[in-house]
């Protein structure tokens, strides 16, 4: 009796410990708006409410929403033509990509423009390093209203452009580091390339932007980055929701626990089972001071 | 001890166990060789090309030795912007300054030949070669900074070791067509200078400069998706025979139209779908042989406009019932005809329309509803159909008399009455129940005076019987009473000296009747009384 006491509390307090440890314990996972490190979206996320999605299909056909699409795996034809309806209704589709599949999100849009694919690095104008680039060629447009200037991260150009205008533009003296030696070498075509674009597709509106990191929480400060995603943002009204597609991020499994955990709590917060489970909280130890006192 | 090391085993079990749980979610799968997507902008290395400089270098002065000051300057200063090794910002930022001035001349130069060819055809010679003199010495200033510009752009290339890198590279061609560059503006400066020196000569190099297009474009003020935008502008070039050059208008990249030169004017329909904000606008002429070009821009801010609504609400109403809303949505732009109006009152939503007149009259079943009581808030949105419309709404107050509170109200406060009434008379019997917890304290300052007592409650008898029988049995002891003493540990001390069977049972029900919950009844009372007698007698006689 005694050991199966004991061994009934260790299994208890080993699940308590990790369910908390899992609890508390950030993600590291790219993209991951659960991530405070400079590789997460936590700031972004906190700051706009984004509200992640894990399926296509909870996607509302509403004007006044805007989805973040951060492709590492590709779409299904299903989920392209999820995204088809969701710009048909209105919605504003926002496409992060650098060496992503995000051509495959463009493809299965009918949309012409492309992400070039090959690295974009800028000698004179960047941040540090030739591969952080600094845009600071501007068209106006509603998107890039008192933007001065953006610092991408590791990113490509958007080209061919399609029927998207470009709003903002690398540097004259960026290129596309084919070969990748950091420095630019005769052959390797030189800037402008448009690296933000914007259109009116199907009815709604889609922004390109060729760097996916944009967003992360140490780029995100950079610049005038910050703004340029207000903008992005607002451009489906002022009160708009921002989501966020978690469907075609990258997870590890402590997010795939966390999400468990998430569910978990969704279940318990249920008003019945919270009843439930007070009065089981409660009646425990009524039940043990009912109980007869051991000498 | 033994429990110590148990405990201790146990928690580093489960510590383990737990940390191979959360590490083994926290692991990553070893990933697949792909290109970096993104590094830690506070970790990468800095690793300017300056280089590169040479690159810009060479697009401004290519601008600045086209006539096209302007932007040859603005290329200048968007170096502030450029990342560079520290050793080298002074050199560029002094280059960038020579640079901007040397640009200020030419342009400057530019301007005061045509003023001064333009005085001569109008036959004041002599105040024309007053120009050209002041000219002349702001000429020499101009060949003075170009030879600070030459030095400053060899100490350059002599820093970034431009000469070292392959003749195909990029950056070593810009570098030598800089120098080709540059000694075709030292050779304008030249040609200026000599000419700058009579009139007759300055009117020659005039004829010989390219003829200017002046283009603009009148702010367009605010426009509205859906609706009609007039652009108006003017272009213009100074030659006896017009190039025939048309100017083009784009709108976001779009052409919108072409004119010839002189004002001109064009009207378009927005699309309903354009986006608010900024949009650009750009007019443009291409440059043509001698003829320079022109670019003028303007930013189009397009904006949708929030109607005006006017809500016109009852000033009280009944839940449940029917609630009359009435209003009209109009701005400056006209009447929201048409447009769909949303009206909420808690829970109740009802959806209606306007007319052509902006006009709206609804009807909102309040619900009963027992929150909706007192002054509440409806809200009335407008949804318009009109694309230069933004939403819009408006909140109005009104009282609700809740007919189902009112109603319960009207049952439930007699009916409460009543059942406090029952209490009050049931209440008696019910006293026992209700009572405060007993209260003993029991003071024994020394062994002089007699314990002071303050109880309360049924324990009371039975402690106080305690109390004078512990009294007894210290004064015949010899024991002190001290406050910090409890009943149990008295009794202990004093049996050595007093054994008394009495007072050890009375100390037992005195315990009783303080600390449990059990309440002393009057057959405690009464041996509490007789052991009391007993203790009197065993404190007597000295033994038990």
């Amino acid at each position: 009796m005694a050991t199966a006491r004991f061994i009934a509390g260790v299994a208890v307090l080993t699940l308590v410990i990790t369910v908390a440890v899992l609890w508390v314990l950030p993600s590291s996972t790219d993209y991951s708006p659960a991530n405070p490190r400079w590789n997460g979206l936590q700031v972004i996320a906190r700051e706009y409410g984004l509200v992640g999605i894990r399926s296509l299909d909870a996607l509302p056909p509403d004007p006044n929403t805007v989805l973040v699409v951060l492709p590492s795996s590709p779409p299904t034809r299903a989920e392209t033509d999820r995204l088809r309806v969701f710009l048909a209704g209105g919605g504003t589709l926002v496409v992060m990509d650098d060496f992503g599949p995000g051509n495959a999100v463009l493809q299965g849009l009918g949309v012409a423009a492309r992400f070039s694919g090959q690295p974009l690095a800028d000698g004179l104008f960047n941040s540090r390093s030739a591969h952080l680039p600094r845009i600071v060629d501007f068209i106006p447009s509603p998107i890039t209203e008192g933007v001065g200037q953006l610092v991408l991260n590791h990113a490509t150009v958007i080209s061919p452009l399609g029927d998207l205008r470009a709003v903002a533009l690398s540097s004259p003296v960026s290129y596309l580091d084919t070969n990748g030696s950091g420095r630019r070498d005769g052959g390797e075509p030189a800037g402008p390339f448009p690296v933000v674009a914007l259109g009116r597709v199907g009815g709604g509106s889609l922004v390109l932007i060729s760097d996916s990191s944009l967003l992360l929480n140490a780029v995100l400060r950079l610049g005038d980055n910050r703004l340029l995603a207000r903008n992005i943002f607002r451009l489906a009204g002022e009160r708009s929701r921002i989501l966020l597609d978690e469907v075609h991020l990258p997870h590890q499994p402590l997010d795939r626990a966390k999400a468990v955990l998430r569910a978990g709590r969704e279940i318990v917060s249920l008003p019945l089972l919270t009843f439930i489970l007070t009065v089981v909280a409660l009646a425990i130890p009524l039940m043990s001071l009912d109980r007869p006192a051991r000498r | 001890m033994r429990h110590s090391f148990g405990l201790c085993g146990l928690l580093a079990g489960v510590i383990l166990l737990s940390g191979c749980v959360a590490a083994g979610t926290t692991s990553t799968p070893a990933p697949a060789r792909e290109r970096v997507r993104h590094e830690d902008p506070a970790a990468a290395a800095v690793d300017p090309d300056p280089t590169e400089l040479f690159v810009w270098y060479l697009d401004s002065a290519r601008l600045l030795s086209t006539w096209r000051f302007r932007e040859g300057r603005l290329r200048v200063q968007r170096l502030k912007l450029a990342t560079l090794p520290p050793e080298m910002e002074s050199l560029v930022g002094d280059l960038g300054r020579l640079l901007l001035k040397e640009g200020s001349i030419l342009e400057a130069a530019d301007g005061w030949f045509r003023d001064a060819a333009r005085l001569m055809a109008a036959g004041r010679s002599a105040e024309a070669g007053r120009l050209l003199a002041q000219m002349s010495a702001y000429l020499r200033r101009g060949d003075v900074l170009f030879s600070d510009i030459a030095d400053a752009v060899e100490d350059l290339a002599r820093r970034t070791r431009i000469r070292e890198l392959p003749p195909d590279s990029p950056q070593r061609q810009a570098y030598e067509e800089l120098l080709r560059v540059a000694a075709r503006v030292r050779a304008l400066l030249t040609a200026s200078r000599t000419a700058a020196i009579d009139t007759a000569s300055a009117a020659a190099f005039a004829g010989l400069l390219p003829i200017e297009t002046r283009l603009e474009i009148d702010d367009p003020g605010p426009a509205y998706p859906g609706r009609r935008l007039t652009i108006r502008g003017r272009a213009a070039e100074q030659a006896p025979i017009p190039s025939g050059r048309a100017v083009r208008l784009w709108l976001d990249g779009v052409l919108i139209g072409q004119f010839p030169l002189g004002p001109f004017s064009a009207s378009l329909d927005l699309s309903p779908a354009m986006l608010p904000g900024a949009h650009a606008l750009v007019a443009r002429v291409e440059a043509q042989g001698r003829y320079l070009g022109a670019e003028a821009r303007r930013m189009v801010t397009v904006t949708r406009l929030a109607p005006a609504v006017r809500l016109e609400t009852p000033r009280y109403g009944l839940a449940p019932g029917l609630l009359t809303l009435r209003g009209e949505a109009t701005s400056q732009l006209g009447r929201v005809g048409g447009g769909t109006i949303a009206a909420r009152l808690g829970p109740a939503l009802r959806e209606g329309s306007t007319d052509r007149e902006g006009r709206f009259s609804l009807g909102l079943a309040v619900p009963p509803d027992l929150n909706l009581v007192g002054l509440e808030t409806v809200t009335v949105d407008v949804r318009p159909r009109e694309p230069w419309h933004a939403p819009a709404g408006t909140l109005g107050r009104v009282f609700i008399i809740n007919l189902v509170s009112l109603a319960l109200a009207s049952f439930l406060l007699p009916a409460l009455g009543a059942v406090y009434v029952l209490r009050r008379s049931m209440g008696a019997g019910r006293v026992e129940e209700t009572r405060p917890p007993d209260v003993v304290t029991v003071l024994a300052p020394s062994r002089a005076e007699p314990p002071r007592l303050t109880v309360s409650g049924p324990a009371r008898t039975v402690v106080q019987f305690y109390v004078e029988a512990q009294y007894l049995i210290a004064r015949a002891s010899g024991i002190a009473i001290e406050p910090e003493m409890t009943m149990r540990e008295f009794l202990r001390h004093s049996r050595a000296v007093v054994p008394s069977a009495a007072f050890e049972e009375l100390t037992h029900l005195a315990e009783r009747a303080v600390y449990s919950a059990h309440r002393p009844g009057e057959a405690a009372h009464r041996r509490a009384a007789e052991l009391l007698e007993r203790v009197r007698e065993d404190a007597a006689h000295g033994h038990g």
